[in-house]
């Protein structure tokens, strides 16, 4: 036979006849391209069978062919099964290559560029087919890919893997991990929309609180490019994002899995005695062969995780997609990714430096020295019972702290502004207002207020509010407190106030009468009566008030719905009611001892095509 | 563990557990993609809704308090959005069409008696309508700002050859820095890249809001009552150059002798300046054109004594202006560029409009 | 005391002899080849060190003189009179003010609010925001309108002809003249001092 199968082949057919000839071409060119296996060794391994010719041909992929080289011809049965390793390193292995793929296909459709990011994106959503489905995979194998890391991190530490010898591995892991978590975040900035900017902004803001100040100043300028993450700053996460960190990821994963090899897999605890390491030591009847047994087993966990992930994606997650970046407006309840909450909640702590810079890296350094740190020989959790409990004790904080790290935790927004908030938020982070979804149909011109819920019964409604309009139409006292002075006359009744106030917020009306929410509306029923009733719960701050809200239709499929809050003002400090001797809160009074009004009103718009509906936490 | 037991330990399960998860993912995909037109169409709409409703929001707190909450205008500050005339709607054009189609059956040969009568009949009914029509219209008319039901379409006023989408989305980037001759203060400019506050992606969001007030066919002579000030027309410089009017044309020293026998109007002639003519555009900053302020002192004193102005055979300031506004490319002021001036006022102007001009001119120099 | 303290160290020296002796290691000097793979070494390592140097000055942003981001040299012929309508310099988005007091504060001419360019006017002496009326005093103070706090002040290094000189302070407060004489006004435009509230 030559090199070439071809030249000789038309004396091959002359001396064999053609089917044997062409059998004995393809089978030649099968061996060379798995490098040692032709079509019967393939067909046994199919089979189940054992190698009939030796030497093993299901070893020679292994020594000659480039891609097995790095995988081991056989693993011990204990870590083929499902414990103790859940298949979380082979899954983080997985998801850096299906994140490398979905990115660059993403990469298609991108320019990182302030001007246009965020267009393409919308393009993504409209006009590319499978383009939402190719965004959500990518951003759901990176949420993913976060937590298999974890775990797999987690898993290694209460198996206690990182014991002697493998205590470089882990400690590559820890590099990896680092890296995973940066890949994400930087990630998150491309987008260029307003939970990006925030998220990443926050992130940057950490980095210039680094000590002494000309580094914290200078890093700062290196990675946001400019004194504001702007062109500059989105070109440079996007060139971290695509091509330093993949590549340092590419980099440590070779390194990290080339000392998994070395070391063999550690072996559950139980089955080794005490200081030793037999991982490498595999006896004949434990060996499970890589083709065609692990090989099997690993295409599967990747068929089913592919599988879920798919299934996540078309029925229950999407990538979050918010409004432009505005550098001018921060959102309320601004937040970090959800891995990086334990540090946002440690920076509630106080100090920028200590809780933002000293205390990750030294919990880093913590993780990174660990296996030196805890030398003891024994890898059962009998004889961990200290090194169990710094572990338990570290999650349990880190859990604490990204609680704490929720942007509802500990951030004190006025009563009026967060029941008026609840209503009309844009959609982020999975909730929007409640006024949101109703229905645009349901959405009836009119003016309605909360009073109508403090009647006793439905059929009372009608008279509440009735009264409640005359009530408004009474004239003000003499000396009593307006709260608008338009430049003509004093306001004379609470009507004219709250109208002139209305007036401010580009809401000309000529008269305030209320209706009760008509019946055939009953979602924006249902939340005018749990304004009424949040105005309740914060009946203390808020005394005496009362809501409002109006519909006005601005064009033919557009509505414009104002929410206000009128009470009168208590003394607040630091976010909380005081409270007089007789436990009512303290009013605050002007020099003629009236309550001061306060104010308060918002307003958003509804197109009929906008389909802000099915949002959870609505 | 009975789930490992039950799909790990045998071959045969992992193996029937990939088959069947490659299967699924595939025609999950195939789902995604049967559904993926309509997602995308969905996802068109929702966004364009969200943006006209981000456009609302903008309009409210930047725009209203010039073009009016409901996009009516405001008197005298600025100019209806929410109006017929600049979404270009004829309320005659059914009429129109109609009448256009009878008078080329009428005209047409072998038109029956019958039919010719009938036609007849149906024209002077088309008649009575169009003057009710107008009739109903003449408020508008009447308003503030210069509506023309007859010429209605704002951007062939204009002359404007992009679409309606581009005129606004243009205006609201760049402003109106020259609208301070018909409205007290100019249009600021609203995008970032020409020094204003907003992002190109609000710019479309407010355009995109803007447009959504045009009802297409379904406009009625309510919405254009209901405007309360029409956008003012820049003088057309045709109806100027029709035939019956004499224009000065550009021989200096017969215009020269001619205008003796005009009184020039300073106040008019202001008009004319700053508004139709535009040369207060230029003239107004001296980086782009002189001053207008000083124009006869310094052609008496410097320009006269210039050799080129003498080789031209002008001998004194009023000359000196005349020949400057016809032939503005013989003499280019020192350090300033030539071929910026229309070379064409001498077929825009009357003899009575460069009296007026001038009278302005010399008025600006006592100051 | 001191008799405890003589003593110790010949009970060494009288102990050492009687100890097992460490097993000696003979470390050669290094010969000359060796020494030369040292000095590359060390050489290799400048390089790299001042390779990363570079790089770091290669990627941070850098902002010229006289461009945003840069610092600005103010010529003293520039700065207002005290109480005068305030200089704006364009190119750097921001207002020099000088205020009654004779102090003088550089004001980032950006609003608060939503980013509009506020202007001084001076028949009302205040800034005033075309866009949406927010005012501010001439030193930047809040007076009213929907912006959430004071003008952001630029930090400012006053030079004077006397060799003193005055940096703003943190929230960029007005740099007191105190009767001297301005030889030149640095303006970093890098460096935004943002205060709280109306302060």
């Amino acid at each position: 036979m030559s090199v070439l199968p071809f030249p000789s082949f038309l004396d091959d057919i002359k001396e064999k006849g053609l089917k044997k000839a062409v059998f004995e071409g393809v089978n030649e060119v099968v061996e060379r391209a798995t490098a040692g296996m032709n079509l019967q060794d393939i067909r046994e391994a199919l089979r189940g069978e054992a190698p009939s010719r030796k030497p093993n041909p299901r070893l020679q992929p292994h020594a000659d062919g480039f891609w097995l080289h790095m995988r081991p011809s056989y693993f011990h049965k204990s870590v083929t099964g499902v414990y103790p390793e859940f298949r979380l390193g082979w899954l983080s292995t997985y998801f850096v290559f299906f994140e490398t793929i979905t990115g660059m296909l993403l990469m298609v459709w991108y320019t990182p560029s302030p001007d246009v990011a965020y267009a393409n994106m919308l393009a993504m959503m409209s006009n590319v087919p499978l383009g939402q489905f190719m965004r959500d995979l990518h951003r759901l194998g990176a949420e993913a890919m976060v937590l298999i890391v974890t775990l797999h991190m987690l898993r290694t530490f209460f198996t206690a893997s990182y014991k002697k010898p493998r205590q470089f591995t882990w400690a590559s892991g820890v590099v990896l991990v680092i890296l995973t978590y940066f890949l994400s975040f930087s990630g998150y900035l491309l987008p260029w929309d307003q939970l990006a900017l925030w998220a990443v902004t926050i992130g940057a803001s950490m980095v210039e609180a680094a000590p002494p100040e000309i580094v914290g100043t200078n890093l700062n300028l290196l990675l946001r490019g400019g004194p504001d993450i702007g062109a500059n700053g989105l070109l440079r996460f996007y060139l971290l994002h695509v091509l330093l960190v993949p590549a340092l990821l590419f980099v440590f994963t070779g390194v990290h899995y080339y000392k998994v090899i070395v070391h063999g897999h550690s072996l559950p605890p139980r089955e080794e005695n005490i200081g030793e390491d037999t991982a490498k030591r595999v006896p004949l009847d434990k060996r499970v062969y890589f083709i065609p047994d692990v090989l099997t087993s690993e295409v599967m966990w990747i068929a089913v995780t592919t599988l879920i992930l798919v299934v996540l994606v078309t029925w229950f997650f999407h990538a979050p997609l918010e409004n432009h970046a505005d550098p001018q407006v921060t959102p309320l309840g601004t937040t970090a990714p959800w891995y990086f909450l334990w540090i946002q909640g440690a920076l509630k702590l106080g100090d920028k430096v200590l809780w933002g810079i000293i205390f990750p890296t030294v919990f880093l350094v913590f993780l990174f020295i660990w296996p030196y740190i805890d030398t003891a020989p024994s890898r059962r959790w009998a004889h961990r019972r200290i090194q169990l409990t710094v572990g338990f004790a570290l999650m349990s904080l880190m859990v604490i702290f990204s609680y704490m790290g929720l942007p509802e935790f500990g951030v004190i927004n006025s009563a009026d502004v967060t029941v008026m908030h609840h209503m009309t938020m844009e959609p982020a982070h999975n909730y929007m207002g409640t006024l949101r979804p109703i229905p645009y149909d349901e959405l009836t011109p009119g003016m309605y207020t909360t009073r109508e819920f403090h009647a006793e019964d439905e059929s009372q409604a009608s008279a509440v509010v009735n009264a409640f309009n005359a009530e408004l139409e009474l004239p003000l006292a003499e000396n009593a407190p307006r709260f608008m002075t338009p430049a003509g006359a004093l306001p004379a009744t609470l009507e004219e106030d709250v109208i002139a106030y209305l007036d401010t917020q580009q809401l000309p009306i000529a008269n305030l009468n209320f209706v009760t929410v008509p019946t055939t509306s009953p979602e924006l029923r249902e939340v005018v009566a749990e304004f009424a009733h949040e105005l309740e719960l914060y009946e203390d701050e808020l005394h005496n008030a009362w809501g409002g809200v109006i519909v006005t239709e601005v064009q033919e499929n557009l509505k414009r719905i104002d929410v206000f809050v009128r009470w009168d003002d208590v003394v607040v400090e630091n976010g909380k009611v005081v409270y007089g001797e007789d436990g009512e809160p303290i009013l605050r009074l002007d020099e003629n001892g009236n309550p001061i009004p306060r104010l308060n009103a918002q307003h958003i718009f509804i197109h009929r095509e906008s389909q802000y509906f099915g949002a959870p936490g609505t | 563990m009975n789930l490992q037991r039950l799909l790990i330990e045998k071959m045969e399960h992992r193996i029937l557990v990939g088959t069947v998860a490659f299967l699924a993912t595939i025609a999950i995909i195939g789902w995604i993609a049967i559904n993926e037109p309509g997602r995308m169409a969905a996802f068109e709409r929702q966004f364009s809704g969200r943006s006209i409703e981000r456009g609302a929001a903008l309009f409210a707190n930047n725009c209203s308090t010039c073009h009016g909450v409901d996009g009516l205008g405001v008197v005298g500050r600025a100019p209806a959005l929410n109006s017929p005339y600049l979404f270009g709607h004829d309320f005659f054009a059914e009429i129109n069409r109609e009448q256009q189609a009878l008078e080329a059956e009428l005209g047409a040969e072998g038109t029956t008696e019958a039919r010719v009568t009938e036609i007849q009949a149906r024209l002077t009914e088309l008649q009575t309508q169009r003057a009710t029509l107008t009739q109903q219209l003449q408020a508008a008319v009447d308003a503030p700002g210069d509506y023309d039901p007859a010429a209605p379409d704002r951007l062939v006023n204009l002359g404007w050859g992009g679409g309606l989408y581009n005129f606004v989305f243009t205006t609201l980037v760049h402003g109106r820095p020259t609208s301070s001759s018909y409205w007290p203060q100019p249009m600021a400019a609203w995008a970032q890249t020409a020094g204003g506050p907003l992002r190109n992606d609000q710019l479309q969001d407010l355009t995109n809001y803007i447009l959504n007030w045009d009802k297409g066919d379904d406009w009625t002579t309510e919405d254009a009552l209901a405007v309360r000030q029409h956008p003012i027309r820049p003088v057309d410089a045709s109806t100027v150059v029709a035939s019956d009017i004499e224009t000065v044309g550009r021989d200096v020293p017969a215009i020269v002798a001619e205008l003796a026998n005009y009184t020039g109007d300073v106040q008019n002639g202001m008009a004319l300046y700053n508004g139709a003519l535009a040369c207060a555009g230029c003239h107004m900053n001296a980086a782009v054109a002189p001053l207008t302020e000083g124009t006869w002192t310094r052609a008496e004193t410097e320009r006269l004594a210039d050799p080129a102005v003498q080789a031209l055979g002008i001998t004194d300031p009023l000359s000196y202006v005349v020949h400057s506004i016809v032939l503005p490319n013989e003499y280019i002021s020192p350090g300033y560029p030539a071929g910026v001036m229309p070379q064409n006022f001498g077929d825009r102007l009357t003899y009575q409009d460069m009296a007026d001009l001038v009278a302005y001119l010399q008025s600006q120099d006592q100051q | 005391m001191a008799s405890v303290v003589s003593t110790e160290p010949q009970a060494k020296v009288t102990a050492a002899p009687q100890q097992k002796a460490a097993p000696h290691v003979e470390v050669a000097a290094p010969n000359r080849r060796e020494f030369l793979y040292y000095i590359w070494g060390a050489s290799i390592a400048m390089l790299l060190g001042g390779s990363g140097a570079a790089l770091i000055w290669f990627a941070l942003p850098r902002f010229a003189e006289g461009t945003f981001g840069g610092v600005f040299n103010i010529a003293p012929d520039r700065i207002p009179q005290p109480d005068a309508p305030p200089t704006q310099v364009p190119e750097g988005r921001f207002w020099i003010s000088n205020t009654p007091d004779s102090a003088v504060v550089v004001l980032y001419g950006v609003c608060t609010h939503l980013g509009c360019l506020p202007k001084w006017s001076q028949s009302n002496h205040r800034f005033e925001c075309p866009c949406h009326g927010s005012k501010f005093e001439l030193n930047g103070r809040y007076i009213e309108g929907p912006a959430p706090r004071s003008l952001d002040r630029f930090e400012t290094t006053v030079t004077f002809t006397d060799g003193s000189s005055a940096v703003s302070n943190a929230i960029g407060d007005p740099i007191p003249l105190n009767g001297r004489s301005i030889a030149n006004v640095a303006v970093n435009t890098g460096r935004r001092l943002r205060r709280a509230g109306t302060e």
